[in-house]
C-alpha cells in the first residue's frame, strides 16, 4: 500500500542526501583548490625571494648564505632549491640536496608551473618551477651577450605534508558531517512529515466517525494547511450532498410509509368491521370489494414506488427507438377519454405533425398515463384539458395543459417530488402525489427535459421537450 | 350514543361507520373538515372520531374552533400521523385520546366506549340498577345473573338511560343520542323501542325498571317499593 509518509520521508531523504553528498564534494573541490593555491602562493613567494639572490654581473651568481635560510638545511624535513643555467649547468642547489638534482621543469613567474613530486627525502613533496633573469649589474655586463642565455631555472620544492594534513582534515570533517547529517535529516524529516501530515490524519479521523446519523459534521476549513482546505471544502460540499440525501431518502420513506399506512388502514378495519359481524352478507360483500380495490391501489403505489427506486439503475435498459408521438398520445388518452367526458372536460387536441422522437416506448406511454391522469384528476368539473405538439428548433415539444385553480407559483418547485400534493388529505384515493414524481424520473431516464408552469391563470401545464427528434419521419 | 366521524377516506367512513353503528352507536359521518365542524356544532355528540388530514378545514383547526366554540365534546383524534410531536400537539389542541392509523377497530370500538362513558361522568365499565347489570365495555346485560338478549337501538336506549340513571331524559336527548341523521324517528319511536326493552329486562308483573314521566321523559332505576 502506498503510503505519503513513506513516500515524503523517501523523497525527502534520497534528495537531501544527494544534495548533501554533492555539497561535500563540491566543499572539498573548492577549499582543496583553495588551499593548494594558497600553499602554491607560499610556494611561489619563497621562489621569489630565492629568486632575488640571484644576481648577474657579467657572471651570474647566487648569493647564497645557508644561515639565512635554515629551511633548507633542517635536518628530517628539508625544503629543496636547485638553480640551473640555460644550458643545464647546476648553477646551485640547497643543502639538503647534496649532489641530488630536482626534475628541471620550469614556467616564468607570471605563468609558474607547479607539480606533486617525491622529494629526495622520500616525502611527497610539491614543487614550483621558474625561468627568470636574474637582475643586470651594469658594471659587469658583458655587452652584446644575448638575454636568453642569462636565464637561470629555479625550481623550489618543499614538503606537502601540511597540506595533505589539513586536505584529509576536511575530507574527514565532510565525511562525518555526510554520515552524521543524514541521521539528523531522517528524524527532521520523519517528525516534520509526521507533522505535517497531522491533520490529514484528523481528517481521516474526523471522516471514520461519519456516518448516517451525523452527516451534519462539517470539517473546519479555518486552520487547515491550504493544501488541505480544498480537501475540506469537497469534503464539506460531499457531506452537504449525502445530508440532503438521506434527508430526501428519510422523507420518501415517510411518505411512502404515509401513503401506504391509510389503505393499510383501510383494509384492516374494512375485514375486522365484517369479520366481527359475519351474518351482514352485505357488509361481507362491500368488504371483499374494497379490499380488491385497496389491494390494486397499493399495487400500483409499490410499482410506481419501485419504478422510482430503481430509477438511474434502469438507465441501461431504456430502449430508445423512433416514436410517433401523436400515435403515443392517442393510445394513452384512450384511456382517461371517458373519464374526462364523464367530468364534462374541454378537450382541444393539438396535434401537429412532428418529426418522431426518440424514447422507450413503454417508459413514454407511462409518462402519458401519468400526464393524462394527473390531468383529469386535478382539473375541476367542466375544466379544459389541451393537448399541443409543435417543432422548435430542432426539438419536439408536447404540452399538456389543464385549469387547476388550486395551483399557486410557489407549488412548481414541488410538484415533481414524490408524495406532494397541494391538498394534504388524501381524499381520493387515485391520487398519491406520485404520478408527476414518476414521469420525471421516467423522463430523466429517457433524457427528456420535463416542466411545469402556470402560465395562464388557472391554467397549469406540463411541457415534454424531445431533443433527439430524427427528421424526414412525420407523424 | 352518537358518534360524529369525521374521516376523508370514503372507505374508512363506510368501515368504521358500520362498525360503530352494528355495535349500537348512531353515527354521522362525513369527509369534510367545514361540515364536520358544523355537524359537532349542531349536535350534542357523545364522541367525536376525527381525522386530522382533511380538506377545507385540517382536523386541528377543527379541533381548536370547537374548543373556541366551548364545545366539550371528547374527540378521538385518528391519524396516519405518529410521531410523539404529531400525538402531543392533537392533545394540546384538546383532544381526549389519541389513535395512530392503521388500527385495531376492536380498539378504536373501546376508545370510543371509554370517551362515551367520560362524557357522562361513569369510569366503572358496569352499571347496576337493581339487579340489572350493563357491562359498558362487553356490551352486554344480565338481568338477576341471566343475560338478556339485546337489539344495538335496544341496547344503546339502555347504555343511555344507564349512564344516567336517576335522571328524567327527554325524548328530544332520547332521539339526538340514538339516532344519526340517517334515521328518521317517528314520533312513537322512541315509545316503541322503551315499549320492547321493558318486555325483555322487566319481570313480568314487576314495576318496570324504565319508568315514564309524563310529559318530561324516562328514567331508569330501582322502583321504590
Amino acid at each position: 500500500m502506498k503510503s505519503i509518509r513513506k513516500q515524503l520521508t523517501a523523497g525527502l531523504l534520497a534528495g537531501l542526501l544527494l544534495l548533501i553528498a554533492a555539497g561535500g564534494l563540491g566543499l572539498h573541490a573548492v577549499l582543496r583548490a583553495r588551499l593548494i593555491a594558497q600553499y602554491d602562493a607560499g610556494l611561489l613567494a619563497q621562489a621569489r625571494a630565492l629568486a632575488t639572490l640571484t644576481e648577474d654581473d657579467g657572471e651570474i651568481e647566487f648569493e647564497y648564505a645557508g644561515e639565512m635560510l635554515p629551511e633548507f638545511g633542517r635536518p628530517g624535513a628539508p625544503e629543496y632549491f636547485e638553480f640551473w643555467h640555460v644550458d643545464g649547468r647546476v648553477l646551485e642547489r640547497s643543502v639538503s640536496l647534496g649532489t641530488r638534482d630536482l626534475p628541471r621543469r620550469a614556467g616564468t613567474f607570471d605563468a609558474p608551473l607547479f607539480w606533486d613530486l617525491t622529494l629526495p627525502d622520500g616525502r611527497a613533496g610539491r614543487a614550483v618551477g621558474v625561468a627568470f633573469s636574474p637582475p643586470r649589474d651594469d658594471e659587469g655586463t658583458t655587452a652584446g651577450e644575448a638575454a636568453a642565455e642569462r636565464r637561470v631555472t629555479l625550481v623550489l620544492a618543499r614538503g606537502r605534508r601540511e597540506l595533505q594534513s589539513v586536505l584529509h582534515l576536511i575530507a574527514l570533517g565532510l565525511a562525518g558531517a555526510g554520515l552524521l547529517l543524514p541521521l539528523g535529516i531522517v528524524l527532521i524529516v520523519v517528525l516534520a512529515v509526521g507533522r505535517g501530515l497531522r491533520p490529514l490524519r484528523s481528517i481521516g479521523a474526523q471522516t471514520a466517525r461519519i456516518d448516517a446519523t451525523s452527516l451534519a459534521l462539517r470539517f473546519p476549513e479555518s486552520g487547515m494547511p491550504a493544501e488541505l482546505q480544498p480537501i475540506c471544502r469537497s469534503l464539506n460540499a460531499l457531506l452537504q450532498r449525502l445530508e440532503e440525501a438521506f434527508a430526501r431518502e428519510r422523507r420518501f420513506t415517510g411518505d411512502a410509509a404515509h401513503a401506504l399506512r391509510t389503505p393499510i388502514a383501510e383494509l384492516r378495519t374494512l375485514t375486522e368491521v365484517a369479520a366481527m359481524y359475519p351474518d351482514d352478507e352485505d357488509l361481507g360483500r362491500r368488504a371483499v370489494a374494497e379490499s380488491l380495490a385497496i389491494a390494486l391501489q397499493m399495487e400500483r403505489l409499490v410499482t410506481v414506488l419501485l419504478a422510482l427506486a430503481r430509477g438511474q439503475a434502469a438507465a441501461d435498459a431504456v430502449a430508445r427507438e423512433p416514436l410517433d408521438l401523436a400515435a403515443q398520445l392517442q393510445r394513452s388518452w384512450a384511456r382517461f377519454r371517458d373519464r374526462a367526458a364523464d367530468r364534462r372536460m374541454a378537450v382541444a387536441w393539438e396535434v401537429a405533425p412532428v418529426p418522431a422522437v426518440e424514447a422507450d416506448a413503454a417508459l413514454l406511454l407511462s409518462v402519458l398515463d401519468e400526464l393524462f391522469l394527473n390531468a383529469v384528476l386535478h382539473a375541476p368539473a367542466g375544466g379544459a384539458l389541451t393537448v399541443q405538439t409543435a417543432q422548435h428548433n430542432g426539438a419536439v415539444r408536447l404540452r399538456i395543459a389543464n385549469t387547476n385553480p388550486a395551483l399557486a407559483p410557489d407549488d412548481l418547485p414541488h410538484l415533481f417530488e414524490p408524495f406532494w400534493q397541494k391538498d394534504l388529505s388524501r381524499t381520493d384515493a387515485a391520487r398519491s402525489g406520485l404520478g408527476l414524481a414518476l414521469a420525471a424520473a421516467l423522463c430523466r431516464l429517457m433524457a427528456i427535459h420535463i416542466a411545469a408552469h402556470l402560465s395562464e391563470p388557472n391554467q397549469f401545464a406540463v411541457e415534454l421537450t424531445f431533443s433527439s427528434a430524427r427528421s424526414g419521419i412525420a407523424c | 350514543m352518537r358518534v360524529l366521524l369525521v374521516e376523508d377516506s370514503r372507505r374508512l367512513q363506510q368501515a368504521i361507520g358500520a362498525g360503530l353503528r352494528k355495535s349500537g352507536y348512531a353515527v354521522d359521518v362525513t369527509g369534510d373538515g367545514e361540515e364536520g365542524l358544523w355537524y359537532a356544532t349542531l349536535n350534542d355528540y357523545d364522541v367525536i372520531v376525527l381525522d386530522l388530514m382533511l380538506p377545507t378545514l385540517d382536523g386541528l383547526s377543527l379541533l381548536a374552533r370547537l374548543r373556541g366554540e366551548g364545545k366539550a365534546t371528547h374527540v378521538l383524534v385518528l391519524t396516519a400521523r405518529d410521531t410523539v410531536e404529531d400525538r402531543v400537539r392533537g392533545l394540546q389542541a384538546g383532544a381526549d385520546d389519541y389513535l395512530v392509523k392503521p388500527f385495531a377497530f376492536a380498539e378504536l370500538l373501546a376508545r370510543v366506549q371509554a370517551l362515551a362513558r367520560r362524557a357522562h361522568g361513569v369510569k366503572q365499565p358496569e352499571i347496576a340498577v337493581g339487579d340489572l347489570v350493563v357491562q359498558l365495555a362487553a356490551r352486554r346485560v344480565t338481568r338477576a345473573g341471566a343475560p338478556v338478549a339485546l337489539r344495538p337501538r335496544e341496547y344503546a336506549l339502555l347504555e343511555f338511560l344507564a349512564l344516567r340513571r336517576g335522571q328524567v331524559v327527554s325524548r328530544s336527548e332520547i332521539e339526538q343520542h340514538i339516532y344519526d341523521d340517517r334515521a328518521e324517528p317517528m314520533s312513537n319511536v322512541v315509545d316503541a323501542t322503551v315499549y320492547a326493552l321493558r318486555r325483555k329486562i322487566d319481570r313480568p308483573g314487576a314495576p318496570s325498571l324504565i319508568q315514564t314521566r309524563r310529559g318530561q321523559g324516562y328514567v331508569l332505576e330501582e322502583p321504590t317499593p
